[in-house]
Protein backbone atom coordinates (compact mmCIF):
# COMPACT_ATOMS: atom_id res chain seq x y z
CA UNK A 1 0.00 0.00 0.00
CA UNK A 2 1.34 3.63 -0.80
CA UNK A 3 1.13 6.37 1.15
CA UNK A 4 0.78 6.45 5.26
CA UNK A 5 -1.87 4.97 7.37
CA UNK A 6 -2.19 7.37 9.45
CA UNK A 7 0.14 10.83 11.41
CA UNK A 8 2.07 8.19 13.59
CA UNK A 9 2.60 5.93 10.50
CA UNK A 10 4.36 9.01 8.91
CA UNK A 11 6.38 10.17 12.12
CA UNK A 12 8.08 6.25 12.15
CA UNK A 13 8.42 5.91 8.90
CA UNK A 14 10.44 9.31 8.44
CA UNK A 15 12.03 9.52 11.39
CA UNK A 16 12.49 5.77 12.70
CA UNK A 17 12.29 3.86 9.20
CA UNK A 18 14.88 6.86 7.33
CA UNK A 19 11.85 6.80 4.36
CA UNK A 20 12.92 10.71 4.13
CA UNK A 21 14.84 12.89 1.35
CA UNK A 22 15.75 16.47 0.66
CA UNK A 23 16.61 17.71 -2.33
CA UNK A 24 18.51 20.64 -2.98
CA UNK A 25 17.86 22.88 -5.97
CA UNK A 26 19.11 25.43 -7.72
CA UNK A 27 17.40 26.96 -11.12
CA UNK A 28 18.07 29.83 -13.45
CA UNK A 29 16.21 31.79 -16.04
CA UNK A 30 17.17 31.16 -19.50
CA UNK A 31 20.72 32.37 -20.25
CA UNK A 32 19.71 34.04 -23.78
CA UNK A 33 15.97 35.63 -23.00
CA UNK A 34 14.91 37.83 -20.37
CA UNK A 35 12.03 37.01 -18.97
CA UNK A 36 8.39 39.29 -19.37
CA UNK A 37 6.17 40.47 -17.03
CA UNK A 38 2.78 38.62 -17.01
CA UNK A 39 4.71 35.51 -19.01
CA UNK A 40 4.82 32.26 -17.93
CA UNK A 41 8.14 29.87 -18.28
CA UNK A 42 9.94 26.64 -17.67
CA UNK A 43 12.74 26.69 -15.56
CA UNK A 44 13.52 23.12 -17.33
CA UNK A 45 15.85 24.53 -19.20
CA UNK A 46 17.64 27.33 -16.96
CA UNK A 47 21.16 26.42 -16.01
CA UNK A 48 21.71 25.38 -12.31
CA UNK A 49 21.73 22.09 -10.20
CA UNK A 50 19.78 20.34 -12.16
CA UNK A 51 21.45 21.30 -15.33
CA UNK A 52 19.61 22.66 -18.29
CA UNK A 53 17.44 20.10 -19.96
CA UNK A 54 18.86 19.44 -23.76
CA UNK A 55 16.44 16.70 -24.39
CA UNK A 56 12.81 19.16 -25.81
CA UNK A 57 12.87 19.86 -29.37
CA UNK A 58 15.17 16.94 -30.07
CA UNK A 59 13.64 13.15 -31.64
CA UNK A 60 11.14 12.67 -33.99
CA UNK A 61 9.25 15.26 -35.28
CA UNK A 62 5.11 15.13 -33.65
CA UNK A 63 6.23 11.91 -32.06
CA UNK A 64 5.70 11.68 -28.25
CA UNK A 65 9.11 11.31 -25.87
CA UNK A 66 8.65 10.12 -22.20
CA UNK A 67 10.17 11.83 -19.70
CA UNK A 68 11.35 10.37 -16.11
CA UNK A 69 14.02 10.92 -13.75
CA UNK A 70 16.30 8.47 -15.38
CA UNK A 71 15.95 10.09 -19.01
CA UNK A 72 19.38 10.60 -20.87
CA UNK A 73 19.35 14.69 -21.15
CA UNK A 74 15.89 15.40 -19.36
CA UNK A 75 16.78 17.04 -16.16
CA UNK A 76 14.23 17.13 -13.42
CA UNK A 77 14.95 17.16 -9.92
CA UNK A 78 16.01 14.48 -8.12
CA UNK A 79 13.59 12.83 -5.74
CA UNK A 80 15.41 9.72 -4.15
CA UNK A 81 14.61 7.35 -6.86
CA UNK A 82 12.09 4.67 -7.15
CA UNK A 83 9.90 3.01 -3.59
CA UNK A 84 7.84 0.94 -5.38
CA UNK A 85 4.80 3.41 -5.62
CA UNK A 86 4.99 7.06 -4.48
CA UNK A 87 6.64 9.42 -2.10
CA UNK A 88 4.39 12.29 -0.49
CA UNK A 89 5.55 16.01 -0.90
CA UNK A 90 6.31 17.09 2.59
CA UNK A 91 8.33 20.64 2.44
CA UNK A 92 8.98 22.68 -0.24
CA UNK A 93 10.76 26.29 -0.41
CA UNK A 94 12.09 28.48 -2.58
CA UNK A 95 13.81 31.78 -2.24
CA UNK A 96 16.01 34.46 -4.79
CA UNK A 97 18.11 37.27 -4.32
CA UNK A 98 18.46 37.83 -8.16
CA UNK A 99 17.49 41.76 -8.77
CA UNK A 100 13.43 41.71 -9.81
CA UNK A 101 13.15 38.41 -9.55
CA UNK A 102 10.29 38.92 -7.15
CA UNK A 103 7.32 38.80 -7.12
CA UNK A 104 6.64 35.08 -8.89
CA UNK A 105 4.51 32.06 -8.51
CA UNK A 106 6.68 28.96 -9.19
CA UNK A 107 4.68 25.70 -10.08
CA UNK A 108 5.98 22.40 -9.34
CA UNK A 109 4.97 19.90 -12.19
CA UNK A 110 5.68 16.73 -12.97
CA UNK A 111 6.90 16.00 -16.75
CA UNK A 112 5.17 13.42 -17.94
CA UNK A 113 6.68 13.87 -21.74
CA UNK A 114 6.77 15.91 -24.74
CA UNK A 115 5.63 16.53 -28.75
CA UNK A 116 8.67 17.94 -30.60
CA UNK A 117 7.30 19.87 -32.97
CA UNK A 118 9.74 21.54 -35.67
CA UNK A 119 7.12 21.86 -38.49
CA UNK A 120 5.90 25.11 -37.58
CA UNK A 121 4.99 26.62 -40.84
CA UNK A 122 2.44 23.89 -41.49
CA UNK A 123 -0.94 25.16 -40.71
CA UNK A 124 -4.18 23.02 -39.88
CA UNK A 125 -4.07 19.54 -37.71
CA UNK A 126 -0.76 17.73 -38.05
CA UNK A 127 -1.19 14.32 -36.56
CA UNK A 128 0.58 13.20 -33.44
CA UNK A 129 1.86 10.00 -33.14
CA UNK A 130 1.39 8.40 -29.59
CA UNK A 131 3.34 5.30 -30.17
CA UNK A 132 4.57 6.07 -26.71
CA UNK A 133 2.24 6.89 -24.07
CA UNK A 134 2.85 8.57 -20.59
CA UNK A 135 4.48 7.27 -18.16
CA UNK A 136 2.56 8.07 -15.12
CA UNK A 137 -1.04 8.94 -14.71
CA UNK A 138 -1.45 6.74 -17.30
CA UNK A 139 -5.36 7.40 -17.74
CA UNK A 140 -4.52 11.26 -17.75
CA UNK A 141 -6.38 12.20 -14.48
CA UNK A 142 -5.11 15.43 -14.15
CA UNK A 143 -2.41 15.56 -16.68
CA UNK A 144 -2.53 19.14 -18.09
CA UNK A 145 -0.39 20.94 -21.40
CA UNK A 146 1.47 23.52 -22.23
CA UNK A 147 3.63 24.68 -25.35
CA UNK A 148 7.14 25.84 -25.46
CA UNK A 149 10.00 26.86 -27.49
CA UNK A 150 13.16 25.25 -27.54
CA UNK A 151 14.21 27.35 -30.42
CA UNK A 152 12.82 31.29 -30.92
CA UNK A 153 9.78 31.07 -32.86
CA UNK A 154 9.33 33.94 -35.70
CA UNK A 155 6.82 36.72 -35.89
CA UNK A 156 3.66 35.72 -35.82
CA UNK A 157 0.20 35.20 -33.88
CA UNK A 158 -1.39 31.91 -34.28
CA UNK A 159 -3.78 30.57 -32.84
CA UNK A 160 -3.06 26.83 -31.13
CA UNK A 161 -5.39 24.25 -30.99
CA UNK A 162 -5.25 20.41 -29.90
CA UNK A 163 -7.07 17.45 -30.48
CA UNK A 164 -6.67 15.13 -27.64
CA UNK A 165 -8.01 11.78 -25.70
CA UNK A 166 -9.50 13.04 -22.39
CA UNK A 167 -9.14 10.99 -18.76
CA UNK A 168 -12.39 9.45 -19.40
CA UNK A 169 -10.64 8.07 -22.78
CA UNK A 170 -13.22 10.14 -24.83
CA UNK A 171 -11.74 11.03 -28.09
CA UNK A 172 -11.81 13.99 -30.43
CA UNK A 173 -11.86 17.02 -27.48
CA UNK A 174 -10.86 20.12 -28.90
CA UNK A 175 -9.59 23.05 -27.07
CA UNK A 176 -12.61 25.48 -26.54
CA UNK A 177 -12.72 28.94 -27.92
CA UNK A 178 -11.82 31.21 -26.95
CA UNK A 179 -8.14 29.30 -28.53
CA UNK A 180 -4.85 30.11 -27.46
CA UNK A 181 -2.55 32.98 -29.05
CA UNK A 182 0.92 32.55 -30.03
CA UNK A 183 3.25 35.27 -29.07
CA UNK A 184 5.08 36.76 -31.83
CA UNK A 185 9.06 35.96 -31.40
CA UNK A 186 7.86 33.78 -28.24
CA UNK A 187 11.47 33.09 -26.65
CA UNK A 188 12.96 29.95 -25.61
CA UNK A 189 11.26 28.69 -22.43
CA UNK A 190 8.16 31.27 -22.30
CA UNK A 191 4.93 29.53 -22.74
CA UNK A 192 3.97 30.81 -25.59
CA UNK A 193 -0.23 31.33 -25.18
CA UNK A 194 0.44 33.53 -21.62
CA UNK A 195 0.41 36.70 -21.05
CA UNK A 196 -1.68 39.87 -21.33
CA UNK A 197 -4.97 40.27 -22.93
CA UNK A 198 -7.87 37.85 -24.38
CA UNK A 199 -6.28 34.27 -26.09
CA UNK A 200 -4.11 34.37 -22.96
CA UNK A 201 -3.68 31.62 -20.43
CA UNK A 202 -1.43 30.58 -18.12
CA UNK A 203 -0.13 28.68 -17.93
CA UNK A 204 -2.24 25.06 -19.28
CA UNK A 205 -4.25 25.20 -22.21
CA UNK A 206 -7.64 25.37 -21.71
CA UNK A 207 -9.77 21.79 -21.97
CA UNK A 208 -13.28 21.25 -23.18
CA UNK A 209 -15.87 21.66 -20.27
CA UNK A 210 -15.41 19.34 -17.51
CA UNK A 211 -12.42 17.70 -18.28
CA UNK A 212 -9.83 16.36 -16.08
CA UNK A 213 -6.78 15.89 -17.96
CA UNK A 214 -5.52 14.88 -20.79
CA UNK A 215 -4.46 10.92 -21.84
CA UNK A 216 -2.90 11.81 -25.01
CA UNK A 217 -2.87 14.07 -27.76
CA UNK A 218 -3.73 13.20 -31.75
CA UNK A 219 -3.80 16.35 -33.83
CA UNK A 220 -1.66 19.70 -33.38
CA UNK A 221 -2.72 23.04 -34.97
CA UNK A 222 -1.59 26.30 -36.03
CA UNK A 223 -3.76 28.74 -37.60
CA UNK A 224 -1.26 30.07 -39.33
CA UNK A 225 2.90 29.72 -39.95
CA UNK A 226 4.59 30.66 -36.86
CA UNK A 227 7.63 31.11 -39.28
CA UNK A 228 10.44 29.61 -37.63
CA UNK A 229 11.39 27.79 -34.02
CA UNK A 230 11.01 24.83 -32.64
CA UNK A 231 7.98 24.33 -30.45
CA UNK A 232 7.31 21.53 -27.73
CA UNK A 233 3.98 20.50 -26.62
CA UNK A 234 4.61 18.99 -23.08
CA UNK A 235 2.75 16.93 -20.65
CA UNK A 236 2.62 17.27 -17.01
CA UNK A 237 0.62 16.74 -14.00
CA UNK A 238 0.75 20.05 -11.72
CA UNK A 239 1.68 19.47 -8.29
CA UNK A 240 1.89 22.84 -5.89
CA UNK A 241 1.90 26.44 -6.33
CA UNK A 242 4.84 28.61 -4.24
CA UNK A 243 4.53 32.21 -4.39
CA UNK A 244 7.59 34.49 -3.39
CA UNK A 245 6.88 38.27 -3.03
CA UNK A 246 9.97 39.72 -1.84
CA UNK A 247 13.94 39.13 -2.74
CA UNK A 248 15.42 37.48 -0.25
CA UNK A 249 12.30 36.03 1.88
CA UNK A 250 12.19 32.30 1.11
CA UNK A 251 8.54 31.11 0.54
CA UNK A 252 7.84 28.03 2.35
CA UNK A 253 5.01 25.32 2.33
CA UNK A 254 4.15 22.46 5.05
CA UNK A 255 2.83 20.59 2.71
CA UNK A 256 1.82 18.06 5.95
CA UNK A 257 -0.04 20.05 7.92
CA UNK A 258 -2.08 21.87 4.93
CA UNK A 259 -5.07 20.04 4.76
CA UNK A 260 -5.22 17.58 2.23
CA UNK A 261 -1.91 18.54 0.25
CA UNK A 262 1.08 16.04 0.45
CA UNK A 263 0.89 16.05 -3.08
CA UNK A 264 2.25 12.10 -4.38
CA UNK A 265 5.81 12.34 -6.75
CA UNK A 266 5.63 8.70 -8.45
CA UNK A 267 8.23 6.58 -9.35
CA UNK A 268 10.24 8.23 -12.56
CA UNK A 269 8.99 11.29 -12.03
CA UNK A 270 10.69 14.28 -13.92
CA UNK A 271 10.12 17.15 -11.48
CA UNK A 272 10.50 20.71 -13.05
CA UNK A 273 8.79 24.39 -12.01
CA UNK A 274 7.27 26.49 -14.25
CA UNK A 275 7.34 30.14 -13.19
CA UNK A 276 5.08 33.06 -13.40
CA UNK A 277 6.97 36.08 -13.77
CA UNK A 278 6.33 39.32 -11.96
CA UNK A 279 8.47 41.69 -12.95
CA UNK A 280 10.88 41.75 -16.60
CA UNK A 281 13.47 39.40 -15.19
CA UNK A 282 17.30 39.34 -16.51
CA UNK A 283 18.68 36.38 -17.79
CA UNK A 284 20.33 34.35 -15.48
CA UNK A 285 18.44 35.02 -12.08
CA UNK A 286 19.35 32.44 -9.97
CA UNK A 287 16.65 30.74 -7.79
CA UNK A 288 17.12 28.21 -5.16
CA UNK A 289 15.41 26.15 -2.61
CA UNK A 290 14.43 22.48 -1.46
CA UNK A 291 11.97 19.59 -1.63
CA UNK A 292 11.30 17.32 1.22
CA UNK A 293 9.90 13.76 0.46
CA UNK A 294 8.68 11.19 2.63
CA UNK A 295 7.33 7.37 2.11
CA UNK A 296 6.02 4.07 3.33
CA UNK B 1 -25.40 13.85 -5.87
CA UNK B 2 -23.31 16.46 -7.14
CA UNK B 3 -20.79 18.20 -4.18
CA UNK B 4 -18.63 16.58 -1.80
CA UNK B 5 -19.84 14.66 0.41
CA UNK B 6 -16.58 14.84 2.74
CA UNK B 7 -13.01 15.48 2.55
CA UNK B 8 -12.41 12.09 0.96
CA UNK B 9 -14.45 13.19 -1.63
CA UNK B 10 -12.30 16.34 -2.02
CA UNK B 11 -9.25 14.56 -2.21
CA UNK B 12 -10.43 12.15 -4.41
CA UNK B 13 -11.53 15.08 -7.18
CA UNK B 14 -8.33 16.37 -6.77
CA UNK B 15 -6.92 13.00 -7.92
CA UNK B 16 -9.17 12.58 -10.49
CA UNK B 17 -7.96 15.70 -12.06
CA UNK B 18 -10.96 17.68 -11.29
CA UNK B 19 -8.99 20.61 -10.17
CA UNK B 20 -8.12 23.64 -12.02
CA UNK B 21 -5.05 26.18 -11.86
CA UNK B 22 -5.45 29.76 -13.11
CA UNK B 23 -3.24 32.81 -13.01
CA UNK B 24 -4.28 36.16 -13.17
CA UNK B 25 -2.27 39.39 -12.99
CA UNK B 26 -4.88 42.44 -12.98
CA UNK B 27 -2.69 46.27 -13.79
CA UNK B 28 -4.78 49.00 -13.79
CA UNK B 29 -4.23 51.98 -16.03
CA UNK B 30 -6.74 54.29 -13.80
CA UNK B 31 -5.46 56.51 -11.08
CA UNK B 32 -7.62 55.27 -8.19
CA UNK B 33 -7.35 56.71 -4.80
CA UNK B 34 -7.74 55.22 -1.46
CA UNK B 35 -11.03 54.23 0.45
CA UNK B 36 -12.81 54.11 -3.27
CA UNK B 37 -13.80 50.82 -4.74
CA UNK B 38 -12.35 50.02 -7.85
CA UNK B 39 -13.34 47.46 -10.55
CA UNK B 40 -10.45 45.63 -11.72
CA UNK B 41 -12.33 43.83 -14.51
CA UNK B 42 -12.15 47.57 -16.72
CA UNK B 43 -8.42 47.15 -16.16
CA UNK B 44 -5.75 45.56 -18.57
CA UNK B 45 -4.30 42.48 -17.69
CA UNK B 46 -5.16 38.95 -17.88
CA UNK B 47 -8.24 38.48 -18.00
CA UNK B 48 -8.37 40.81 -20.46
CA UNK B 49 -10.59 43.54 -19.69
CA UNK B 50 -14.32 44.53 -19.76
CA UNK B 51 -15.59 48.02 -21.16
CA UNK B 52 -19.33 46.77 -20.67
CA UNK B 53 -20.12 47.32 -23.85
CA UNK B 54 -24.09 46.79 -24.49
CA UNK B 55 -26.92 48.71 -25.88
CA UNK B 56 -27.63 51.54 -23.43
CA UNK B 57 -30.51 50.81 -20.17
CA UNK B 58 -30.77 47.23 -21.85
CA UNK B 59 -29.93 43.80 -19.72
CA UNK B 60 -26.58 42.67 -21.15
CA UNK B 61 -25.81 38.71 -19.77
CA UNK B 62 -21.81 38.24 -19.06
CA UNK B 63 -20.28 35.39 -19.49
CA UNK B 64 -17.14 33.44 -19.31
CA UNK B 65 -17.33 31.88 -22.75
CA UNK B 66 -18.43 35.08 -24.49
CA UNK B 67 -16.73 37.65 -22.18
CA UNK B 68 -13.95 35.99 -20.60
CA UNK B 69 -13.24 36.76 -16.78
CA UNK B 70 -10.98 35.05 -14.98
CA UNK B 71 -10.76 31.47 -16.00
CA UNK B 72 -12.07 28.91 -13.75
CA UNK B 73 -12.52 26.10 -16.66
CA UNK B 74 -15.65 24.67 -18.62
CA UNK B 75 -19.13 24.17 -17.38
CA UNK B 76 -19.64 20.93 -15.35
CA UNK B 77 -23.21 20.77 -14.21
CA UNK B 78 -24.41 18.95 -17.71
CA UNK B 79 -21.56 16.08 -16.29
CA UNK B 80 -23.55 16.10 -12.84
CA UNK B 81 -20.87 18.10 -10.90
CA UNK B 82 -20.71 21.44 -9.16
CA UNK B 83 -17.48 23.71 -8.84
CA UNK B 84 -16.13 25.23 -6.24
CA UNK B 85 -13.72 27.98 -5.44
CA UNK B 86 -11.12 26.26 -3.18
CA UNK B 87 -7.88 28.88 -3.70
CA UNK B 88 -7.14 31.95 -4.59
CA UNK B 89 -3.63 33.91 -3.74
CA UNK B 90 -3.05 37.33 -4.59
CA UNK B 91 0.02 39.33 -4.06
CA UNK B 92 1.35 42.85 -5.50
CA UNK B 93 5.08 44.30 -5.22
CA UNK B 94 3.85 47.44 -5.49
CA UNK B 95 3.65 49.46 -1.86
CA UNK B 96 1.16 52.09 -2.85
CA UNK B 97 -1.24 48.96 -3.70
CA UNK B 98 -0.88 47.31 0.58
CA UNK B 99 -3.46 46.74 1.94
CA UNK B 100 -6.00 45.86 -0.22
CA UNK B 101 -9.70 44.24 -0.19
CA UNK B 102 -10.56 42.31 -2.71
CA UNK B 103 -13.82 40.65 -3.77
CA UNK B 104 -14.14 37.87 -6.02
CA UNK B 105 -17.49 38.06 -7.64
CA UNK B 106 -19.96 36.77 -10.50
CA UNK B 107 -20.63 39.22 -12.61
CA UNK B 108 -24.17 38.43 -13.71
CA UNK B 109 -24.72 41.19 -16.00
CA UNK B 110 -25.08 44.68 -16.61
CA UNK B 111 -27.44 47.78 -17.78
CA UNK B 112 -24.83 49.68 -20.01
CA UNK B 113 -24.37 53.19 -20.40
CA UNK B 114 -26.79 54.88 -17.81
CA UNK B 115 -27.20 58.61 -18.69
CA UNK B 116 -26.34 60.78 -15.65
CA UNK B 117 -27.54 63.76 -17.13
CA UNK B 118 -31.53 62.84 -17.95
CA UNK B 119 -33.44 63.33 -14.96
CA UNK B 120 -36.67 62.02 -15.67
CA UNK B 121 -37.05 58.46 -14.61
CA UNK B 122 -35.06 56.04 -16.92
CA UNK B 123 -36.50 52.69 -17.59
CA UNK B 124 -34.47 49.51 -18.18
CA UNK B 125 -35.11 46.71 -20.31
CA UNK B 126 -35.36 43.15 -18.92
CA UNK B 127 -36.28 41.41 -22.45
CA UNK B 128 -33.10 39.65 -21.99
CA UNK B 129 -33.19 38.23 -18.24
CA UNK B 130 -30.18 36.96 -16.46
CA UNK B 131 -29.04 33.40 -16.57
CA UNK B 132 -27.17 32.92 -12.65
CA UNK B 133 -28.73 33.39 -9.49
CA UNK B 134 -31.47 34.20 -10.86
CA UNK B 135 -33.78 33.27 -7.50
CA UNK B 136 -30.84 33.76 -4.92
CA UNK B 137 -30.90 36.15 -2.52
CA UNK B 138 -27.32 37.95 -2.41
CA UNK B 139 -27.17 39.34 -5.93
CA UNK B 140 -26.06 42.74 -5.59
CA UNK B 141 -26.37 45.99 -7.58
CA UNK B 142 -23.31 47.91 -8.76
CA UNK B 143 -22.80 51.10 -10.46
CA UNK B 144 -19.48 51.51 -12.07
CA UNK B 145 -18.10 54.47 -13.64
CA UNK B 146 -17.75 54.20 -17.96
CA UNK B 147 -17.41 58.12 -18.63
CA UNK B 148 -16.54 60.40 -15.85
CA UNK B 149 -18.55 62.54 -13.83
CA UNK B 150 -17.89 65.12 -11.66
CA UNK B 151 -19.86 64.03 -8.49
CA UNK B 152 -22.14 64.56 -5.48
CA UNK B 153 -25.51 64.23 -7.02
CA UNK B 154 -28.29 61.62 -6.05
CA UNK B 155 -29.53 58.43 -7.39
CA UNK B 156 -31.78 55.67 -6.37
CA UNK B 157 -32.85 52.25 -8.13
CA UNK B 158 -35.93 50.76 -8.64
CA UNK B 159 -36.01 46.77 -7.99
CA UNK B 160 -37.63 43.45 -8.02
CA UNK B 161 -36.26 41.84 -5.10
CA UNK B 162 -35.26 38.22 -4.61
CA UNK B 163 -38.17 37.17 -3.55
CA UNK B 164 -39.95 38.33 -6.61
CA UNK B 165 -41.29 41.57 -5.08
CA UNK B 166 -41.43 44.39 -7.66
CA UNK B 167 -41.30 47.84 -7.58
CA UNK B 168 -38.47 48.11 -4.92
CA UNK B 169 -36.63 51.41 -4.42
CA UNK B 170 -33.00 51.65 -2.72
CA UNK B 171 -31.80 54.02 -0.70
CA UNK B 172 -30.70 57.10 -2.41
CA UNK B 173 -26.83 57.57 -3.12
CA UNK B 174 -25.01 59.90 -4.43
CA UNK B 175 -22.10 60.09 -7.31
CA UNK B 176 -18.27 59.28 -6.06
CA UNK B 177 -16.07 62.47 -7.01
CA UNK B 178 -13.53 59.93 -8.56
CA UNK B 179 -14.27 60.09 -12.33
CA UNK B 180 -11.93 57.71 -13.69
CA UNK B 181 -13.40 54.66 -15.83
CA UNK B 182 -13.65 51.70 -12.99
CA UNK B 183 -14.62 53.50 -10.52
CA UNK B 184 -17.39 52.29 -8.25
CA UNK B 185 -19.59 55.18 -8.34
CA UNK B 186 -21.22 54.81 -4.72
CA UNK B 187 -17.80 54.94 -2.81
CA UNK B 188 -16.21 57.65 -1.25
CA UNK B 189 -14.64 57.76 2.10
CA UNK B 190 -17.09 59.63 3.53
CA UNK B 191 -20.08 58.47 5.86
CA UNK B 192 -22.56 56.77 4.67
CA UNK B 193 -25.32 59.03 5.87
CA UNK B 194 -23.91 61.48 3.05
CA UNK B 195 -25.31 58.52 0.61
CA UNK B 196 -21.94 56.88 -0.51
CA UNK B 197 -22.53 53.72 0.71
CA UNK B 198 -19.36 51.73 -0.67
CA UNK B 199 -19.88 48.99 -3.61
CA UNK B 200 -23.27 48.07 -3.75
CA UNK B 201 -26.39 50.14 -3.76
CA UNK B 202 -27.89 49.88 -0.69
CA UNK B 203 -31.09 48.30 -0.90
CA UNK B 204 -34.67 48.75 0.94
CA UNK B 205 -35.48 47.24 4.06
CA UNK B 206 -35.44 43.80 4.35
CA UNK B 207 -34.65 42.79 1.24
CA UNK B 208 -31.56 40.26 0.73
CA UNK B 209 -31.23 40.97 -3.42
CA UNK B 210 -32.40 41.60 -6.38
CA UNK B 211 -33.88 39.56 -9.63
CA UNK B 212 -33.97 42.38 -11.87
CA UNK B 213 -33.58 46.48 -12.02
CA UNK B 214 -36.77 47.99 -13.60
CA UNK B 215 -35.56 52.10 -13.71
CA UNK B 216 -32.68 54.38 -12.57
CA UNK B 217 -33.62 57.95 -11.12
CA UNK B 218 -31.35 60.34 -11.38
CA UNK B 219 -31.58 63.75 -9.29
CA UNK B 220 -30.41 67.11 -8.52
CA UNK B 221 -29.14 68.81 -11.22
CA UNK B 222 -27.66 65.64 -13.21
CA UNK B 223 -24.31 65.11 -14.21
CA UNK B 224 -22.18 64.53 -17.42
CA UNK B 225 -21.07 61.18 -16.80
CA UNK B 226 -22.38 57.50 -17.78
CA UNK B 227 -21.98 54.62 -15.48
CA UNK B 228 -22.99 50.41 -15.97
CA UNK B 229 -25.52 48.87 -13.50
CA UNK B 230 -24.29 45.63 -12.52
CA UNK B 231 -25.63 42.73 -11.21
CA UNK B 232 -23.12 40.98 -9.24
CA UNK B 233 -23.16 37.84 -6.79
CA UNK B 234 -19.97 38.53 -3.98
CA UNK B 235 -18.36 35.28 -3.79
CA UNK B 236 -15.10 35.37 -1.58
CA UNK B 237 -12.87 38.23 -0.10
CA UNK B 238 -8.93 38.27 0.53
CA UNK B 239 -6.90 41.12 1.83
CA UNK B 240 -3.71 41.81 0.88
CA UNK B 241 -2.13 42.88 3.71
CA UNK B 242 2.07 44.18 2.44
CA UNK B 243 4.45 43.57 -0.12
CA UNK B 244 6.11 41.17 1.66
CA UNK B 245 4.11 38.17 1.53
CA UNK B 246 1.35 36.74 -0.61
CA UNK B 247 -1.83 36.53 0.90
CA UNK B 248 -3.47 32.82 0.11
CA UNK B 249 -6.69 31.25 1.27
CA UNK B 250 -7.88 27.94 0.90
CA UNK B 251 -11.45 27.92 1.16
CA UNK B 252 -11.98 24.61 2.79
CA UNK B 253 -9.80 25.01 5.78
CA UNK B 254 -9.01 28.49 6.17
CA UNK B 255 -12.95 30.16 5.93
CA UNK B 256 -15.49 27.41 7.41
CA UNK B 257 -15.53 24.90 4.62
CA UNK B 258 -16.54 27.93 2.42
CA UNK B 259 -16.30 26.71 -0.57
CA UNK B 260 -17.99 29.09 -2.87
CA UNK B 261 -19.97 27.80 -5.84
CA UNK B 262 -18.99 29.28 -9.69
CA UNK B 263 -21.63 28.46 -11.37
CA UNK B 264 -21.50 27.27 -15.07
CA UNK B 265 -20.26 30.16 -17.25
CA UNK B 266 -19.81 32.42 -14.83
CA UNK B 267 -17.61 35.41 -15.35
CA UNK B 268 -15.55 36.28 -12.49
CA UNK B 269 -13.75 39.44 -11.65
CA UNK B 270 -12.86 41.55 -8.83
CA UNK B 271 -13.91 44.79 -7.18
CA UNK B 272 -10.72 46.28 -4.95
CA UNK B 273 -10.35 48.69 -2.60
CA UNK B 274 -7.15 50.52 -2.55
CA UNK B 275 -5.25 52.90 -0.35
CA UNK B 276 -3.85 54.61 -3.26
CA UNK B 277 -3.11 54.84 -6.65
CA UNK B 278 -3.29 51.00 -8.75
CA UNK B 279 -2.20 52.85 -11.80
CA UNK B 280 0.65 50.61 -12.92
CA UNK B 281 0.32 47.87 -9.58
CA UNK B 282 0.72 45.07 -10.48
CA UNK B 283 -2.08 42.40 -8.74
CA UNK B 284 -0.86 38.76 -9.56
CA UNK B 285 -2.52 35.51 -8.32
CA UNK B 286 -3.48 32.01 -8.91
CA UNK B 287 -7.18 30.91 -8.26
CA UNK B 288 -7.83 27.33 -7.93
CA UNK B 289 -11.30 25.35 -8.45
CA UNK B 290 -12.65 21.70 -7.96
CA UNK B 291 -15.93 19.94 -9.02
CA UNK B 292 -17.30 16.99 -8.37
Amino acid sequence: MGGFSSQDNMINEVSTGGKFYRSDWQKSTFATTAQAAGLWYSLFRGGGNPPADTILGTGTNLAFQALTDATTNATGIPHGGNVSGFKHLLNAAAQSAAATTAPCVLMLVDLLGFYPITTVTTTGDQALNNSVTIPRYTDGAGVQAFITPSTVMGAATPNIRITYTDSAGNTGNLTPATLPIGNTAAAVTSIVYSGTGSGKFGPFLPLAAGDAGIRSVQQFNLSVSYVSGVLNLVLCKPLLTLPITTLGVTAERDLVNQFMSMPKIYDGACLAWLMLAGANTPVGSALSGHLEFGWS
Amino acid sequence: MAGFKNARAIADAADAGRYLYRSFRKQPTQTTASGIWFDLSMSPGNPAPNYYIGTPGVFTPLKRSTDGGLDHGGNVNALGYKKYLRKLMAMTPTAAAAPQTMILMDYIGFYGFIDESVLDVQMLDNTVAPTRYTTDAGVQVMAVVVAGQTGGQPFSITYTNSAGVPGRVSQTVRMTTQFVNGTILTSLPASASAGYWGPFIPLQSGDTGVRSVESVTIGGIGDVGLFALVLVKPLATLDIRGIDAPTEIDYLTDCGISLPEIMDDAYLNFITLPVGTLSGAPTHGIIETTWN
